[in-house]
């Protein structure tokens, strides 16, 4: 792994030379999203940290395992060095995270699911160096800390990609942004189920009639804490059976769409998008997305041996100074 | 100041600024990656001994009275 890790001085010159690249390309090569502007920009940042964030945790646990199976203290300075570099990235994409959070929902935090739940991360692993920093033998610090580091990365994928998932009141924008996503939105009925949530505006269906090709629906939408509410009229093109008037949800950037209709029964579907939807179908956006993830990842690689070997620098140290002490 | 916020002018302030922090963090990494490596060859020139054992002569007197 070290030798897997270490990089040549030309590559680390080609790292720096990469990334500034990536955001020369993020300013002023790629487009700017419809209805987000220059802020959609951030995604370049924002999910390759977030996914670096769990190959440095990930990597962690694994140099864990490997102290815990073979008791040798290199390991140990890695796991901690891959958390150090995993948790820095985590907590960049937080930060971008709030700051998308704040040009699309109006609010840098919203305790969100997705919110909430890298948090909730970020706490495990201030506890996992907490725990370290509380030991003083260093033996027992050591095959503590590693056990600790297993449980807490057997609860990061569920907090990163299970939770979010699974509720039903994210506003965290997976199926808006990401071709293929699951995202089903809502089906509601007049005299059945005419009440409905996406993301954390409630809707409810007060009407739908059809006008020429269309189907219109009538939704009353209410903003968290019912702060605003207002009467929307998405529409549908019955006869393409695709949206044909997406409405801008009030104060957001997120728009409201009919995605199916049946007059008949009275039913409808409907469901939350973005502007920066499908945005990774423009070729130069998709290309520096890829080159972002790639120099991250090569970022993470040197942060991590540069932390590693200053571990276990440490180490050898602290090793040589007992070795000359006199006994006492 | 007021023209940096200029949204013709706003990105390039943006990228720029950007530039000169990523540029910054990276002159650190390579400095402390160059001070690592010295330390890594400092430690490897001298290689671990032995410790140097307290020495004491014992010497036996006759007292001469």
């Amino acid at each position: 792994m070290q030798a897997l890790t270490r990089l040549s001085q030309p590559a680390k010159w080609l790292l720096g030379i990469w990334m500034a690249g990536v955001l020369y390309a993020m300013f002023l090569v790629i487009p700017p999203y419809q209805g987000l502007g220059d802020a959609g920009r951030i995604i370049i940042m924002h999910v390759p940290t977030a996914w670096i964030c769990t190959v440095g945790f990930a990597v962690s646990a694994l140099f864990s395992a490997l102290y815990l199976w073979k008791r040798t203290p290199a390991y140990d300075a890695q796991a901690v060095a891959a958390a150090e570099a995993g948790f820095v990235f985590c907590l960049l994409a937080t930060i971008t995270g709030a700051i998308f959070a704040q040009v699309v929902w109006g609010v840098f935090w919203n305790w969100d699911p997705r919110e909430t739940s890298i948090l909730v991360l970020l706490l495990i692993y201030l506890a996992y160096f907490a725990l370290r920093s509380a030991i003083d033998d260093t033996e027992r610090r050591r095959r503590l800390s590693a056990s600790y580091n297993l449980f807490a990365a057997v609860v990061m994928p569920f907090l990163l990609f299970v939770a979010p998932r699974v509720s039903d009141s994210t506003l965290h924008p997976n199926c808006a942004f990401i071709q293929g996503s699951k995202c089903d939105g809502i089906a509601l009925q007049r005299g059945g189920d005419t009440v409905g949530q996406l993301g954390d505006v409630v809707l409810e269906l007060q009407g739908v009639e059809r006008r020429g090709d269309l189907a219109v629906a009538k939704v009353l939408v209410s903003t968290p804490g019912l702060a605003q509410q207002v009467v929307l009229s998405p529409s549908l093109d019955v006869v393409t059976g695709k949206p044909a008037d997406r409405i801008e949800f009030p104060g957001q950037q997120f728009m409201l769409a009919l995605e199916a209709a049946d007059l008949t029964n009275g039913q409808v579907k409907l469901n939350i998008e973005a502007p920066g939807t499908g945005l990774l179908s423009n070729s130069r956006t998709l290309w520096t997305f890829m080159a972002s993830n790639l120099g991250f990842f090569g970022l993470f690689l040197w942060l991590f041996r540069l932390r590693a070997s200053s571990l276990i620098l440490e180490e050898r140290v602290m090793q040589r100074r007992r070795m000359y002490e006199l006994p006492a | 100041m007021n023209f940096l916020l200029d949204p013709a002018v706003a990105i390039y302030f943006a990228l720029a600024v950007a530039l000169a922090v990523w540029g910054v963090f990276f002159v650190y990494l390579l400095r402390v990656d160059r001070s690592i490596k010295a330390l890594e060859r400092k430690l490897d020139a001298a290689p671990e001994q032995d410790p140097a054992a307290p020495r004491a002569t014992i010497e036996r007197r006759t007292p001469t009275i």
